[in-house]
């Protein structure tokens, strides 16, 4: 039993090999400037293969938490989809960029994925906080209360100073305007979601599940962090392929990867942790 | 009385499968004193009822902490109503 706790997984082989080698990359970037000219595009157009993985390997293990029905079930299956719009998302605007050669191909059929998943994530975190009961402990306790009102005010009023802000809808057309308010304001309720479970949980989760929960709720952060970034980053014109930006974006796609995969570590703990638990209750 | 612990046990596995799906079911057919037989959502207590009860909240607890206990007690609250304090399982206090 103990052998085949600490046996890993090959997943989890493949993706700190990833990790190492697209980190190494990055690294490497700064240390050559040779090099730099010829990779970052390369780098910035490969390293989604960690979020195709993730997506791909969520989507496989759901069916041992119910698929649909059950809350995370289906919260393992959107975060899955949002993960393989992504990729989505980069393989199409690889594609123009590099093949078609239009320059920002915004907004266009990128937005597909890269908006396309912020649904999935906003339901992802919606089915995790209904399988936590967090609206149960939230209205059992007024100071979550006030947390968890005050918490998406917060998010949706820096995205709106940081973004928003003295909008100029001069020379746009309706579509740029659409996606350039949309962004920005619906990536702010899978983050406020996320950061009001974060913030009601304290003291009332344990067990099991405590690790890849916490891990699902930081790579939303992540996730969110990345996001904010871009389009910080685009808004001052200094988004650049292979930069820290698209390293955010690998970091946010390996903690998924990672939260994922400790959720399929849950399954074989719980199995090997029967006996002792019969025993206390038989006790 | 047996009966009302059944329909606790019950309770609990649905509200618990709707949260984790099948796992919650295999985490039910560990408890000992719970013979359970899911297709037909019939859920039998061998003995202890109280004790049975406990213990499978137990496994859930293993599962999320308090969280999951919280969420026992909401699933067994109506059913709850028809037993005598004294009568509750510890774990559902």
């Amino acid at each position: 039993m103990v052998n085949q706790k600490n046996k890993i997984k090959p997943v989890t082989l493949v993706l700190a090999v990833l990790f190492v080698f697209f980190s190494a990359w990055w690294i490497a970037t700064f240390v050559s400037s040779d090099f730099r000219d010829r990779s970052t595009v390369l780098l910035s157009e490969i390293y989604g293969i960690v979020a195709l993985l993730g997506g791909v390997y969520g989507i496989a293990i759901a069916n041992k938490w119910g698929y649909f029905k059950s809350y995370f079930g289906k919260t393992i299956l959107f975060l899955s989809f949002g993960l393989l719009l992504q990729v989505f998302g980069q393989v199409a605007y690889t594609y123009l960029n590099t093949f078609r050669h239009v320059e920002v191909p915004y907004p266009s059929y990128p937005d597909i994925g890269f908006f396309g998943s912020i649904p999935m994530y906003i339901l992802a975190s919606y089915f995790l906080m209904k399988g936590l009961g967090i609206l149960a402990i939230i209205k059992k306790k007024p100071l979550k209360l006030v947390v968890g009102i005050i918490v998406p005010i917060l998010v949706l009023a820096t995205s709106y100073w940081f973004f928003l802000k003295g909008y100029d809808t001069t020379d746009k057309s309706a579509a740029v305007i659409f996606f350039d308010f949309a962004y920005p304001l619906a990536q702010a309720i899978y983050v406020s979601v996320a950061l009001v479970i974060l913030l009601s949980i304290k003291g009332l989760l344990g067990g099991l599940m405590r690790k890849p929960v916490l891990l699902l709720l930081i790579a939303f952060v992540a996730q969110y962090a990345s996001d904010f970034n871009f389009l910080y980053q685009t808004v001052h014109e200094t988004w650049g392929p292979g930069g820290y930006g698209d390293y955010l974006y690998f970091i946010a796609y390996c903690i998924m990867g990672i939260s994922l995969i400790t959720l399929t570590g849950v399954l074989s703990g719980a199995a090997s942790s029967r006996p002792a638990i019969q025993d206390k209750g038989d006790a | 009385m047996d009966d009302i612990f059944a329909q606790i046990a019950a309770k609990i596995i649905e509200q618990q499968e709707s949260i984790i799906g099948p796992v919650a079911v295999e985490q039910a057919k560990q408890v000992s004193k719970l013979k359970v037989d899911w297709p037909n959502h019939n859920v039998k207590i061998s003995s202890d009822p109280q004790g049975a009860i406990d213990s499978l909240v137990a496994q859930y607890k293993e599962l999320f902490g308090q969280i999951a206990v919280e969420s026992c007690k909401e699933a067994a609250a109506q059913l709850l109503n028809q037993l005598k304090p004294e009568q509750f399982p510890s774990s559902l206090k």
